[in-house]
Parts: C-alpha cells; sequence; structure tokens
C-alpha cells in the first residue's frame, strides 16, 4: 500500500518535470529555424534483451523507450522493462522478478549542421525506480567436520531506487529506424 | 568509414561484459586460537610442546582436528548446527573442555562462490582454570574469507 503510493508520488513528479520542461520548451524565443525541431517522438526497445535470452536464457527480460525533443538536443527519455532471474546454482538457488522504470534527461553531443541527419551521441541522466522480489531458497554451507547446513528459504519483497549518467549513441540506419 | 555504418558496430561490440570470479576451495569459517603467557603484566607469545584438539560431535565419532608436537595457536572450525561448539583440549598432559558459544547467520560471499557462514562470538569457557588460566576476546567476527594476521581469542597458559 505504501509503495503504490510512493509509485503514485513519484510518477506525479516525473509527470510535473515533463510537464514543466515541454512549457519551457514551448515558452523559449526561437533564435533560429532549427532551433525548436518538430520531430515527432521515439518508441524503441531494448534489444540485447533478446541476445540475453540466447546468452543466458535463465534471465529474461524486455524494455520499451520513449523519447522527444522538446529542444534543440534536449529528449527528456522513459522507459519501462521487465527482469527476471532465475538462477539454479550447485549451491543455492535464487530467483528474482520485478518491473523497473526509468525517467531522465539525454542532451545530443554530436555537432551536426545539416540537421536532416539524425545521428545522435548522447550524455545524460536516468533516476531509476524498481518494486522487485527475490527468493533465496536450496542454500547448503558445506562443512565437512560439523556436518553441512542447509538454511531455510529467504524471500522478500522491495522496492530500489538508483541514478545512472548514461551515454549513447544512435544512429539511423534506415529512415526512421535507429540502432 | 560512414557514421552510419560505425556506430552499430561500436554498440554491439559494447552490449555486454563477462566476469568469472575464482572461488576458494574451501569457504569454512574457522576461529584461530593463540596462546599466549602473563608474566609481571606483560603478555607474550607461547608455544605448547604437545596439542591434540577434537571437536565433540553429538552422535559423531570423535575426530582429531590437531595432533601436534609443538604448536603456537590453532584454528577450529565452527558448528553451524548448534549455538555452540566444543572441544577437547590437551597441552602436554593437561586436558579441558573449550566451549564456545556463538550466533550464526549466512551472508553472501559472492554469485559464484555463493553463501558463507557468519559466526559472532558471544563468549567462551574452559571447564577447569589448571591450564587456560584466561582468555580474552579479540574479533567477535568470524566468517568465511580467512586472512593471515587473523586472530579470534588469545588463551593464557
Amino acid at each position: 500500500m505504501l509503495n503504490m503510493k510512493v509509485m503514485k508520488n513519484i510518477s506525479g513528479y516525473i509527470s510535473k518535470i515533463l510537464g514543466l520542461l515541454l512549457v519551457l520548451a514551448l515558452c523559449s524565443p526561437l533564435s533560429g529555424q532549427d532551433t525548436l525541431r518538430t520531430y515527432g517522438p521515439r518508441f524503441g526497445i531494448d534489444l540485447a534483451r533478446f541476445l540475453y535470452i540466447l546468452a543466458d536464457p535463465s534471465e529474461i527480460g524486455a524494455e520499451v523507450s520513449a523519447d522527444v525533443e522538446i529542444y534543440k538536443n534536449i529528449f527528456p527519455v522513459f522507459e519501462l522493462g521487465y527482469s527476471s532471474i532465475s538462477e539454479d546454482e550447485e549451491l543455492f538457488t535464487y530467483e528474482a522478478s520485478g518491473l523497473y522504470a526509468r525517467a531522465g534527461i539525454d542532451y545530443n553531443i554530436l555537432p551536426l549542421k545539416d540537421r536532416s541527419v539524425h545521428h545522435s551521441i548522447s550524455v545524460g541522466f536516468r533516476y531509476g525506480m524498481s518494486p522487485f522480489s527475490h527468493r533465496i531458497g536450496q542454500v547448503t554451507i558445506s562443512n565437512s567436520y560439523w556436518g553441512d547446513y542447509e538454511a531455510e528459504t529467504y524471500d522478500n519483497s522491495l522496492t530500489g531506487h538508483w541514478a545512472e549518467l548514461v551515454g549513447s549513441m544512435k544512429t539511423e540506419v534506415l529512415p526512421n529506424f535507429f540502432l | 568509414m560512414k557514421l552510419r555504418t560505425l556506430l552499430p558496430g561500436i554498440l554491439i561490440f559494447m552490449t555486454g561484459c563477462i566476469t568469472v570470479e575464482l572461488c576458494e576451495d574451501s569457504y569454512a569459517s574457522e576461529l584461530v586460537a593463540i596462546f599466549k603467557t602473563e608474566k609481571e603484566g606483560e603478555t607474550a607469545d607461547s608455544t605448547v610442546s604437545s596439542l591434540t584438539l577434537y571437536g565433540i560431535r553429538d552422535g559423531m565419532p570423535d575426530s582429531l582436528l590437531y595432533n601436534a608436537e609443538s604448536a603456537a595457536g590453532f584454528m577450529v572450525p565452527l558448528d553451524p548446527n548448534q549455538s555452540y561448539s566444543r572441544f577437547a583440549i590437551q597441552i602436554d598432559t593437561l586436558r579441558d573442555t573449550l566451549i564456545l558459544f556463538h550466533q550464526h547467520e549466512l551472508y553472501l560471499i559472492s554469485y559464484d562462490c555463493g553463501f558463507g557462514s557468519l559466526f559472532t562470538l558471544e563468549d567462551l569457557s574452559v571447564t577447569h582454570t589448571d591450564m587456560i588460566k584466561k582468555d580474552s576476546i579479540l574479533e567477535r567476527m568470524i566468517d568465511a574469507e580467512y586472512e593471515s594476521n587473523e586472530e579470534h581469542i588469545w588463551l593464557y597458559l
């Protein structure tokens, strides 16, 4: 219940920040023809997640993102994802799963004179939040002298918060298709 | 090389890193005891000429941990299934029972190496005072990652 309230508050703050940025962008004086771009929002999906499934089937997840250039080279970003991991190790098992969300801003540092070119190299930051649960079971502590110790299953639900500094590159490999 | 060719290549190359951690053969949590003597208020290291030591294990046969001709101390594993560990100790011709009272909890050493035992030494006692005249607890936390300079208790002979 408390987590729900915290999530509502946080999503409220994020909405207000994004709204404020949008208002600032619209109210800013236009000094040149290319100051406020009119390109639409970009929607993305994290392809690396699918590579993880091939490399490590115990980890499953998906992530989508959206950003839009509200001012020259400034992109508010919102990312939403789900991740779960299930490991069966020799001495313990571990499972964790949860949704996560990140919100932040990217700034494009790639100097492109031709504004019809949409490649970007960006730096930015994110605030992240995730309600998740995890469970540790079948923990065995090997003790050859006194006898092995087997611990009770431990599970817990938590909410994690974090901040990220982000560097990214995007290139338009096909019209309106970025990698 | 064109930017639209270079950037995807760099992105794929930077997708992820793999780390491999090497684990120890054993993560037994062992208490380190050092023999000491005290004369005129001065504490000094002590070496015994004969040490025999084994754990008193309920329902299990005795199994020697030490049978040494000379020892300045000993390292013993603690019992994770009980709140105490009992040891029969013989120094030269004197015999005694050393009881270590402890709490036990688990901690994660690493994802690759699993969990280890963390003991908190609460107290220790000896049955008689003929052999071990005094004791001192230096470090109450006994974890599974042994360091060469660790000393947990001093036993004064």
